[in-house]
């Protein structure tokens, strides 16, 4: 008992099915209904006993067979309900010749009533109005035939019956239709509900790994950067390494991804600061920014490549310890400065400062954008990337 | 000699702060204590116990102590140094009152520089800060956000309409690192201008448009909760 109400919940959209295959049974229950009732009242209007019996045993028992097959598979097959309208119509031909008045009494003929209940199943079955109007056609022109061929009833009558069809199964198409519609959405929002909640349960479970992380291993190890408390100059830069990883992470910016300038630049910076040179990296306005994750590969290339050049000339020419290093992206371009507050040079007259120059500027030219430098003696020395928007949206690189 | 209290609520780090600031030669700090309610505790007869209180900025909590902020500041400088750069709780420490904000990586020079500046009545825009400032201006201010649009430049990279745009500009190139002086020489203006401009930066952040900074500050910093 327990086990079945644990079981998977039933979708809206199977229990529709359901509900639509029960709406058969009945119809097709009350088809033989009626025609117990017809040969219970108009016994004595028929002729062939043996043969009527017969008839009525075939449908009931191909009602049955339909019922059961659409139970257990849960829903009704297309193909199924061809083979139905192929043996009403076959019945419909049998009962006219079976039933033919002797008196001009049409209402014997109890096969058109049965019909009538049965082709609720095409209405059900098909999901295309064509079809549905197609096979109700067929099963509406093999009943005409055999009430107007064989049982000879007039044509004013035979019409008006015949689109009786077409009514029942438009109404019943109709209906499934919206049942369908009705269950699919109920099923959507409840699968997008769920999907809410478990989304958020792992960004709940998620916080609470961070705040562990935060509030005991990161508290620590930034505490142990901050006061310099382990004396090997390895080991501390491979603890700020780890405590910078360690906040990215707790901070939902993971640093590992290849194709990020922030965790490029922010790589640099640490590689940087292990080697002696205490790199600030600015960033606030580039991790909000989607920019940093869809750059093209040339243009990430150039960038990292550019501002570590920056970097290391900082570090071999400066003669600081510290260098501030800023990103941002804007709609328009995305810019990366470095500044150090070093003895400068004159850019014009140090050979090394004109290689540089060349070693900048030309990487950042080649993916349509522009580099400054700027330095003098005893000044320090600002070094400016800025790519235009025209670089990562895929036009092709201004001038 | 500035008197300096600390409130931390991790011992390791008190530990450091207090060593940092003893060896400055200027500073003193006069109290240590883990909470806010022991700083009250301490405070027996109503005498200031400091100049410049350095609050760590969150305590066993989720939420940043912004309430402190504003509570401590009408008795003592506030700077606020705190582990976390997320930019939304560095503008609610700065709109709440606090003279200053550093993260926990900042290297002792800062930190002492930021004290000093602090102390004296300035509002210690380090460049990380003036970085995140900006950042975050930007974000409240970005299209579809309900920022009121009479501002004359629409050029999309502006903090808003909040700065002007030379207070704007100020805070672009102290974030790039530049010193005051550099600024003012690049702005084509004195270092003392671009010290106004500071000031200024730190009055309209703190009294400014500030409905609207602060719930959309709060919003992030506090999302809704979904029950426990």
């Amino acid at each position: 008992m327990s086990d079945a109400n644990r079981a998977e919940p039933v979708s809206s959209a199977a229990r529709a099915e359901f509900l639509a295959i029960r709406l058969l049974a009945f119809f097709r229950a009350a088809g033989l209904a009626e025609i117990a009732s017809v040969l219970v009242l108009d016994w004595r209007h028929y002729r062939s006993w043996p043969a009527i019996l017969a008839l009525t045993g075939a449908v009931t028992a191909e009602s049955v067979v339909l019922a059961v097959a659409a139970a257990r598979r849960g829903g009704l097959r297309p193909s199924w309900i061809v083979g139905d309208v192929a043996f009403l119509v076959g019945c419909l031909a049998v009962g006219a010749a079976l039933t033919a008045p002797a008196d001009g009494q049409t209402w014997v003929y109890f096969m058109y009533p049965f019909s009538l209940f049965g082709c609720y199943s095409i209405g059900i079955a098909f999901g295309r109005l064509a079809d549905v109007m197609t096979l109700t056609a067929v099963l509406a022109s093999g009943y005409a035939l055999s009430a107007v061929g064989i049982h000879h009833d007039p044509l004013w009558n035979v019409m008006p019956n015949a689109l009786g069809y077409f009514a029942n199964t438009a109404v019943t198409w109709a209906v499934a239709r919206e049942l369908r519609r009705g269950a699919r959405a109920a099923d959507a929002s409840r699968a997008q509900a769920i999907a809410q909640a478990e989304d958020l349960a792992r960004q709940r479970e998620r916080a609470r790994h961070a705040r562990i992380l935060h509030d005991h291993a990161l508290q620590t190890l930034e505490s142990l950067v901050r006061h310099r408390s382990v004396a090997d100059d390895a080991m501390h830069s491979h603890i700020a390494a780890a405590a910078r990883r360690l906040r990215a992470l707790v901070e939902g910016t993971p640093l590992d991804e290849p194709g990020d300038l922030l965790s490029r630049l922010h790589e640099l910076a640490a590689l940087k600061t292990a080697a002696g040179l205490h790199v600030e990296f600015n960033s606030a306005q580039l991790q909000a920014s989607e920019v940093r994750g869809c750059l093209p590969r040339e243009v990430l290339e150039a960038v990292v490549g550019a501002a570590h050049e920056a970097l290391t000339n900082v570090a071999k020419h400066a003669a600081v310890a510290a260098a501030v290093m800023r990103a941002t992206a804007t709609d328009d371009r995305l810019t990366v400065s470095i500044l150090d507050h070093g003895i400068g040079f004159d850019p014009g007259q140090t050979p090394w400062g004109v290689g540089l120059e060349k070693s900048i500027t030309d990487r950042i030219l080649e993916v349509g954008g522009a580099a400054c430098i700027e330095s003098a003696p005893g000044a320090g020395t600002y070094v400016e990337l800025r790519i235009p928007s025209a670089a990562w949206n895929g036009s092709a690189p201004a001038a | 000699m500035i008197q300096v209290a600390i409130i931390d609520d991790h011992p390791v780090a008190r530990r450091g702060l207090e060593s940092i600031l003893g060896d400055a030669g200027d500073i003193a700090v006069t109290i240590s204590v883990a909470t806010p309610l022991e700083l009250a505790a301490g405070d027996i007869d109503g005498r200031l116990l400091a100049d410049v209180v350095l609050l760590d900025l969150y305590h066993q909590s989720d939420n940043p102590c912004l309430s402190v902020i504003s509570e401590l500041r009408t008795a003592m400088k506030v700077l606020v140094i705190s582990a976390s750069g997320r930019p939304a709780d560095v503008l609610g420490a700065i709109r709440s009152g606090a003279s200053g904000y550093l993260t926990k990586l900042a290297d002792p020079e800062m930190l002492v520089s930021a004290i000093r500046t602090v102390a004296s009545g300035g509002f210690a825009l380090s460049s990380q800060l003036a970085d995140i400032l900006q950042a975050e201006l930007v974000r409240c201010h970005q299209p579809g956000g309900e920022a009121p649009s009479g501002g004359a430049s629409q050029s999309g990279d502006r903090a808003g309409d909040l700065l002007s745009p030379r207070e704007e500009q100020t805070l672009d190139l102290i974030a790039r690192g530049f010193t005051h002086t550099q600024t003012a020489h690049r702005m084509g203006v004195t270092k003392a201008t671009v010290d106004t401009y500071v000031e200024r930066i730190r009055a309209k952040l703190q009294v400014g448009n500030k409905a609207e900074l602060t719930r959309a500050a709060l919003q992030r910093i506090a999302p809704p909760r979904t029950g426990e």
